[in-house]
């Protein structure tokens, strides 16, 4: 099956004060419904990876193919609509913006691109209703806990129907037992909407749960360990 | 503009009440600074130009002044010549005979002509019982004259239009120094001769010139008096606008036997006055609203840089540049709009109470000029901050349109 993403030897060379390689030649290829975990030390470049995975960042060199299509070369603006239109992002300070509700933040990415049908509205509300929010629809995101604004942003990452969703370390601010909730939830939907998803991660136990780990060291990718 | 542009702006202007309020102040003090002072001193320049003009025609045509001409005398009695040249003096009954053409000639020369009154206006001394007076003889057809001067609405008592032979209308403050009343007769000698004349009616019109020492009478009234014959002295042109004046002149005297004199050259003292009085009250506008202008600029700016995390996400989420623009620009559309419907009126009823206390509190004989509110200026007055606060908030708004994503995403 045709990989929902495709990198060919990307480099990222960041050039300000002391030239660094944050990505060295890094190939990688991800199949629909597959549940990518990148690991690595710090500064190793998973961020790096994902900003360029996610069209907020360019590579210095190397080719980016998004659903089959070269995303290498395109304009800013056509950028942001395949960000609007393919991903979903989750970061690890879930960023729900302050002053919209619980249902106006997942609803923000379809609002983005125009009007919300009614069957969008009624996928999204379900959405919270399966993570245990729908009461909180009306409540603004300060009135939350952490585990739970997670669960919002998460839903947030979903509402536009991606094809792949993109977390940097999502449950690197919570709690063990709220972390854990986010990360059974992610694979939960992942299983359920079969998205794509790539996730960053320091804890080796969600790793270990994904389909597939990506290791990353100096800017390289590992060669994949033969599990034992 | 997308729903979401409108609904993301409103939220932040709300999210954050007292900068929102502050801003829209700012507005709102400009704005109804701009709409007050302009009341202000609109109504006190109409007032200024309507005591100027409001009695007297805007352009005066009569025949041109004739050059001296040379004289050569031959005296056949004698072999001497008499060389040199007749006084223009001598030519002084100057007067337009076939003014009927000219009338209909110049009605149809220009847009900006209202009327021409052909007019007969010449010296005269009034005599009532044993005193005596000079006047001027103002003689013209009351309907046309009425309809220029409106002089008719301002009597005190009688008539004007509808006026005969025989009658004639006078300024109240000679009517009073006299002792005149309605149906009094009096006696009005001119250079011609002596006639007996009717009061038909006495006017106040508010400029003492005409208060002070006019008669007014019938054209055929006038020419006899004055010994004109079927000629008028004068044509008195009104004008639909008062400052096109200078035009109006320039275009008929080239083409004219007449001198035109128009009432912009005869006064501008008080217009070169009054120009500098708009001159140094739109320099304060203009410093008032670049203020508000800044003012905007600057609480955007704030608004935006507490913001930046926020637009990097929204920007992650697919937000277009574009749409970050319309977001912050919508704001200083909105809070100009709000700041300028409250500043006009506030503008309007400072302007109000100005005039009400000022009417108050004033004699008699002191002067309250009126306040010229009007809803071109108010209106104008919101769309110029409309227009400014929309420019200003370009500047943060631009800003905010070119944050970085990654950038502001990465510092946590
Ligand atoms: N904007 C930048 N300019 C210069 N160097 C940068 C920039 N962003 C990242 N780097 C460098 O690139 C390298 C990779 O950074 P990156 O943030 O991708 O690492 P990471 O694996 O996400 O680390 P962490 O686990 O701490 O989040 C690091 O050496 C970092 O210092
Ligand atoms: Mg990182």
């Amino acid at each position: 099956m045709e990989s929902v993403l495709q990198l060919d030897r990307v480099c990222k060379l960041y050039t300000e004060g002391v030239p660094v390689w944050a990505l060295r030649d890094v190939d990688l290829a991800v199949r629909p419904g597959e549940f990518v975990a990148v690991v690595g030390p710090s500064g190793s470049g998973k961020t790096t990876l994902l900003n360029i995975i996610g069209l907020l960042d360019r590579p210095t060199s190397g080719r980016v193919l998004l659903a089959g299509r070269d995303v290498s070369n395109l304009s800013e603006n056509a950028r942001s609509l395949l960000r609007r239109d393919l991903l979903g992002f989750v970061f690890q300070n879930y960023y729900l913006l302050p002053e919209l509700t619980v249902v106006e933040n997942v609803l923000l990415p379809l609002r983005l691109r125009g009007s919300v049908s009614a069957r969008d509205r009624t996928r999204v509300e379900g959405l919270l209703d399966r993570v245990g929010l729908a009461a909180y629809a009306r409540v603004f995101p300060s009135q939350l806990s952490g585990g739970q604004q997670q669960r919002v942003a998460l839903i947030r990452a979903l509402a536009n129907d991606p094809t792949l969703v993109l977390a940097d370390e999502p449950t690197g601010n919570l709690d063990s037992q709220s972390g854990r909730a986010v990360f059974d939830l992610m694979r939960e939907l992942n299983r359920a909407t079969a998205k794509s998803f790539i996730m960053v991660t320091h804890d080796e136990r969600f790793a270990t749960q994904a389909d597939r780990v990506v290791r990353i060291e100096d800017g390289r990718i590992q060669p994949e360990a033969v599990t034992p | 503009m997308g729903r979401v542009t409108w609904m993301l702006a409103l939220r932040q202007l709300r999210s954050a009440p007292r900068q929102s309020a502050l801003a829209a102040s700012v507005v709102a003090v400009s704005v109804a600074l701009v709409v007050f002072l302009n009341a202000l001193i609109g109504g006190l320049q109409r007032r200024l130009l309507e005591t100027t003009t409001g009695g007297i025609p805007h352009v005066v045509l009569e025949p041109a002044p004739r050059e001296p001409l040379p004289v050569w005398v031959l005296r056949p009695s004698s072999d001497s010549v008499y060389v040199g040249t007749r006084s223009t003096r001598e030519l002084r009954t100057r007067s337009i005979e076939n003014w009927r053409g000219w009338v209909s000639w110049l009605e149809a020369l220009d847009r900006d002509i209202a009327v021409v009154i052909p007019t007969v206006e010449g010296p005269g001394v009034l005599t009532r019982e044993s005193r005596t007076e000079p006047i001027r003889i103002v003689g013209a057809d009351p309907e046309r004259f009425d309809r220029a001067f409106g002089l008719q609405q301002r009597l005190v008592a009688g008539r004007y239009v509808g006026l005969g032979g025989g009658e004639a209308v006078l300024g109240h403050r000679l009517a009073d120094r006299l002792g005149l009343r309605l149906r009094d007769r009096f006696r009005v000698t001119s250079p011609v001769g002596t006639s007996t004349l009717l009061v038909a009616g006495i006017v106040r019109t508010g400029f003492s010139r005409l208060d002070d020492g006019v008669a007014f009478v019938t054209l055929r009234q006038a020419q006899s008096m004055l010994g004109l014959g079927t000629a008028v002295t004068t044509l008195s042109v009104r004008l639909r606008r008062p400052f096109a004046a200078d035009r109006v002149a320039d275009r008929i005297a080239p083409v004219a036997p007449f001198e035109a004199r128009s009432w912009m050259r005869e006064n501008r003292q008080l217009l070169a006055g009054l120009q500098a009085q708009s001159q140094s009250s739109f320099l304060i506008q203009f410093f008032v609203t670049l203020a508000a202008g800044f003012g905007i600029v600057s609480i955007l700016i704030t608004n935006v840089l507490a913001r930046l995390r926020e637009i990097g996400i929204l920007r992650a989420m697919g937000a277009t540049r574009s749409q970050i623009l319309e977001v912050f620009a919508l704001q200083g559309t909105l809070l100009a709009l709000t700041g300028g419907l409250v500043g006009a009126g506030l503008g309007v009823s400072l302007a109000l109470l100005f005039y009400q206390a000022r009417a108050s509190a004033a004699q008699p004989d002191l002067e309250v000029f009126p306040v010229d509110l009007n809803a071109g200026l108010v209106l104008g007055s919101v769309a110029l901050s409309v227009v400014v606060g929309t420019l200003a908030s370009l500047i943060p708004a631009r800003q905010a349109a070119a944050v970085d994503p990654i950038r502001v995403i990465r510092s946590t």
